[in-house]
């Protein structure tokens, strides 16, 4: 014990007395560790964990297989079936003991003008349940609570009920004016449980509403089951599959042409694993979240080829000193254990603030995921599987190359050791070459890390930069909601045309048109047209007679929508250039008609093309250009007590609309927000990627570097004497600084050979990831040779000036 | 050759100032084997850096054929030590990695002298010190008298007129030793002026004058029979 006490005395005093070895190995230590846990337990989080329910193994989705394949109206991101196909399979779910539907519809809680959109969960009675939520508080919902679509009783998830309603006791006077109605709160949640959206927590759950009129094109809605003991998922999807062909006759829509319903009747259903629930992060962040776990591993290699490199480089350095305790009667075993503290002290303080660095990087990595308007909840508990694999792993490289040195010295006979040691410069060639190859190997990791941080911040800034052909900045985005306005749908239009006449009142609005669909934010609406020979789909929007003035989209050829457009004119719509060729291989469009195909409430219609606009981007800044047909708002076939309003002006005068709009008609729900924010805020994968792959690629270099400047430094500690012979036959001082150059130039080269190669070869997996440009870009591959050699010349310049005022008489006074 | 006029070296430590060689007056001819005597700490060794201009911590002043050398930058110096003196080490100072051949060249190589007049010259040399079976051997390969032949093969390959030989010996057993400083003498005779430091006197015997050293003075000079007497003196 007391030799213990005595080692780990030493082992300290050791490490203060070497504040730069120490500093260095346990930085690269916990940075190593802490990027790789943190990495690992969002990605954990997001993909691998279990819904926090009972038995989540034995849960499953029931699902289209292949999916509905762009067929009718997908309402929602998770939703996969329609309200009737849910009430057939309510009635008929063998595999499953209970079975529950569910979908995310947002709410707005609070008085009219004053109220604030909350995550909504709507469910089926059975949903708790069948996944065995016990109250909190008060109770949950049943079978008898559906069927009223004004919403009359909520139960409130955990956090909502302490943040929101202060985490008072429920009583018949607990009440929530939702969507201007009130509704009492009749239980709440347990506090681990966040609804099926892993990263998102709802809100409220309040009872499945039983519409009056089905819409059997209407995708709305996700259904899950627990399986019986007993049942698999094949054997499931087998039964699903038995009893679709009778399920979708029984539950397909009519109005679409007989071919339309016919796919909608060959749908399958299938089981498919649902105990991790659904999550939007898994499908957007999945591939990128593991690319940013290869990225911190090689981080992590980094970080262990430097911390051998430093413990060889010093273990060879005290080689004399052990041999001194040696000769002073230190049993090889003793020695071998003081070596062990040493390191083994090391790898637990480098652990420690890896761990504490883990818990900081994955909570930055949550804020930096979530946006404006949507916040991410995601447990950053700490993973112990992965800390312990990435804290073994350094821990492994600490002791390994911190005692196995210290093994072969204490296996050396004292007296050769001493000599050795004595003379200070006659270490075997062999160790050193060890860690010369450790710096090739942190040179091309880093290489691959360089290119890869400027290929995602040159992609990320191609986005940024990129001109979607419509105006971004300037502009406020509005949803504009006036169900409770009492408006007759006839009047619908006309109420929107007004309320643009509100809108284009305030002082500094310099347009204001009305929209079916936002472009650039992930929104989508298709129709199948035929024009001429031709069909196809084409992404169909309805707006108002200012919209292109108001994106500043010019018309290329023939005119825009104008007032004279109305409900009872002839139909009239725009198209892009996109559709020109596609459709019409280029031809002039104007004067042609085209014709939808049939959907329910969107009967066949022929319109008359009158203009033609450029090509402007349609989901996403990222996704390619589609043919695009742009109607008269007026003359929508199906119109709704709702609009999308695009304002121009400075995204300040958000709060003055909604006042003016508010003073007149306090009742309509409307939230503006900042349009070219939005469209930022759709690029968090990107933005994602380019933040840490850069802080990860600077790293690196930086690791590297350290690692370059100890070898280097090494090198020319050890060629000491050799340096001073030269020095004392003639070299010049320019001569020496030209010789260590060259030895870290040596290094360097291999390195960029491995590096590009590997380069090259990583690319390919981030391909996918990469907004125009080619991941195998020779401009960035040389941009990032470049500035690895500057950090290498940076790394060698030290050492080779040191080396350059060698005194050769106090060198030649070693021997 | 050259004169030290009152040539002076000390080092500064945390407690005190201690002096290597004081105030020594000394002229060394064309021509001369001179070999430096004393104790250990006598300063010798300091002597012969400050000669080779190893060191140019010293004060006093030094010429070199009447080039004022303590007036020169360090530059200069550098330049001046490379085209006249050669050193010859104890220890030997090969290098490891070079070959026998690549470490005679090696003084060559820090000159503008083009690569097949200098692999003549580096051939020349090993004819004449009768090393050519050794010029591909690695200094490990070779006994103590041979890596010292290459040393002196090294330091006498760019013709220094000054050849300055820290302790050459001290390493080889008597037969290597006789065998080095008879080809020591052999150069002088062909005109090489050489210092030579040394605790053998039958290495001393090679020599044309001796210097007697103590504690950083010089003591005594065979060639100035009427050099000063001073007592030795310790500063605090």
């Amino acid at each position: 014990m007391n030799g213990l006490r005595q080692d780990l005395n030493y082992a300290v005093r050791q490490l203060r007395s070497n504040p730069g070895f120490a500093l260095v190995a346990i930085l690269s230590l916990a940075l190593g560790i802490g990027a790789n846990t943190a990495i690992f337990q969002l990605l954990d989080a997001v993909r691998m964990r279990s819904l926090p329910i009972h038995d989540p193994k034995e849960l499953a989705e029931v699902q289209i297989v292949g999916g509905n394949q762009g067929f009718g109206v997908t309402n929602g991101r998770y939703a996969k079936l329609t309200h009737p196909v849910w009430n057939e399979l309510r009635k008929h779910h063998e595999p499953f003991s209970g079975v529950f539907a569910w979908d995310l519809q947002d709410q707005r809680v609070g008085q009219a003008s004053d109220s604030h959109p909350v995550q909504g969960l709507e469910v089926s009675g059975e949903f708790f349940s069948v996944l065995g939520i016990q109250p909190w508080k008060g109770r949950l919902l049943v079978p008898g609570d559906e069927g009223d679509c004004t919403i009359s009783r909520v139960v409130v998830s955990y956090p909502y009920w302490r943040s929101e309603m202060g985490g008072r006791e429920l009583n018949t006077n607990a009440t929530l004016i939702v969507n201007g109605h009130p509704a009492e709160v009749i239980g709440v949640t347990p506090p681990g449980f966040f609804g099926m959206v892993v990263g998102d927590n709802f809100d409220i759950a309040f009872p499945l509403c039983h519409p009056k009129e089905l819409q059997a094109e209407v995708f709305d809605l996700s259904v899950m089951g627990r399986m019986r003991p007993g049942w698999t998922l094949e054997r499931a999807s087998a039964q699903l599959n038995a009893i679709s062909a009778g399920l979708f006759e029984a539950t397909a829509p009519a109005g679409y042409s007989t071919q339309a319903v016919q796919q909608f009747k060959d749908y399958k259903l299938g089981a498919f694993p649902a105990g991790a629930g659904v999550s939007w992060l898994r499908d957007e962040y999945d591939s990128s979240l593991w690319l940013l776990l290869s990225i911190t591993g090689l981080v992590l290699l980094i970080a262990c080829a430097n911390l051998a490199n430093l413990l060889l480089a010093r273990a060879s350095s005290r080689e004399r000193e052990i041999a001194v305790r040696m000769a002073l009667g230190a049993s090889r075993t003793r020695l071998f254990w003081q070596s062990l503290t040493e390191s083994g002290l090391l790898a637990v303080v480098g652990t420690t603030l890896g761990i504490g660095l883990s818990q900081l990087l994955s909570r930055v990595l949550v804020w930096s995921l979530s946006t404006g308007g949507n916040s991410i909840t995601l447990s950053t508990d700490t993973d112990w599987r992965v800390l312990i694999f990435a804290a073994s792993v350094a821990a492994s490289t600490c002791i390994v190359f911190g005692v196995a040195p210290a093994l072969r010295a204490v296996r050396a006979e004292p007296v050769t050791a001493m000599k050795s040691g004595g003379r200070g410069l006659a270490g075997s060639r062999d160790r050193f070459s060890i860690q010369k190859v450790m710096v090739v190997v942190q040179i091309s990791v880093s290489l691959v890390l360089l290119v890869g941080a400027l290929l995602f911040v040159h992609s990320f800034r191609n986005l940024m930069t990129l001109d979607p052909g419509m105006r971004e900045n300037a502009t406020i985005l509005a949803f504009v909601g006036f169900g409770d306005s009492k408006v007759p749908p006839q009047r619908y239009e006309e109420f929107k045309r007004d309320l643009l006449e509100e809108v284009r009142s305030v002082p500094g609005v310099i347009d204001a048109a009305t929209t079916t669909t936002v472009p650039l934010l992930g929104g989508s609406w298709t129709h199948n047209i035929s024009i001429g020979s031709s069909e196809g789909p084409s992404k169909f929007v309805w707006v108002s007679p200012d919209y292109f003035k108001t994106m500043g989209i010019p018309i290329r050829s023939g005119r825009g929508l104008n007032a004279n457009d109305t409900g009872t004119s002839p139909r009239v719509a725009l198209v892009n250039q996109a559709f020109v060729k596609q459709f019409l291989g280029g031809a002039n469009p104007i004067g042609q008609t085209l014709r939808t195909g049939p959907e329910p409430q969107y009967p066949s219609t022929v319109y008359e093309i009158v203009g033609v606009v450029p090509d402007t981007k349609y989901s996403c800044l990222a996704c390619g250009i589609p043919p695009q047909t742009f109607a008269a708002a007026s003359q929508s076939p199906n119109q709704h007590p709702w609009t999308w309003m695009m304002i121009h002006g400075d995204p300040s005068l958000a709060v003055a609309i909604k006042r003016r709009i508010a003073e007149k008609h306090p009742e309509i729900v409307i939230q503006p927000s900042d349009f070219q924010q939005d469209i930022r805020d759709g690029m968090v994968r990107e933005r994602l990627l380019a933040m840490l792959s850069g802080f990860f690629g600077f790293l690196a270099a930086l690791l590297a570097m350290v690692g370059l400047y100890g070898v280097m430094s090494y090198s020319v500690a050890r060629r000491r004497s050799e340096i001073g012979i030269r020095v004392a036959l003639g070299a010049a001082r320019k001569q020496v600084v030209g010789m260590v150059m060259r030895e870290a130039a040596y290094l360097m080269f291999i390195g960029v050979v491995i590096g590009s190669i590997l380069s090259l070869l990583a690319g390919r997996s981030a391909g996918s990831l990469l907004f125009g440009l080619n991941s195998y870009d020779p401009l960035t591959l040389l941009v990032s040779v470049v500035l690895l050699g500057l950090i290498a010349t940076a790394a060698s310049l030290l050492p080779a000036r040191r080396a350059s005022k060698v005194d050769p008489m106090v060198a030649l006074r070693y021997e | 050759m050259i004169q030290l006029k009152n040539v002076e070296r000390s080092y500064k430590t945390a407690a005190a100032q201690t002096w290597v060689l004081r105030r020594v007056n000394l002229e060394i001819r064309e021509g001369e084997f001179i070999t430096a005597m004393g104790p250990s700490g006598a300063g010798k060794s300091s002597l012969l850096n400050a000669l080779a201009l190893l060191d140019d911590q010293w004060a006093g002043e030094y010429w070199f054929r009447d080039e004022a050398v303590h007036t020169m930058k360090r530059k200069q110096r550098a330049e001046l030590a490379k085209k006249n003196i050669g050193m010859v080490f104890q220890s030997y100072h090969l290098l490891d990695d070079l070959t026998v051949q690549e470490n005679i060249d090696l003084p060559l190589s820090y000159k503008d002298i083009p690569r097949d007049q200098r692999q003549s010259l580096v051939a020349d040399v090993l004819d004449r010190f009768q090393i050519v079976a050794k010029k591909d051997l690695y200094p490990n390969q070779l006994s103590g008298g041979q890596q010292q032949l290459v040393g002196i093969a090294r330091a006498v390959i760019h013709k220094p007129a000054l050849l300055l030989a820290d302790e050459p010996t001290g390493n080889l057993h008597s037969a290597q030793a006789k065998e080095i400083m008879e080809l020591f003498k052999e150069l002088n005779q062909q005109g090489t002026t050489i210092v030579q430091v040394t605790h053998s006197d039958a290495n001393a015997a090679y020599g044309t004058r001796t210097l007697q050293l103590r504690d950083g003075w010089l003591v005594s000079d065979t060639g100035n029979p009427g050099l000063e007497r001073h007592e030795p003196v310790v500063t605090a």
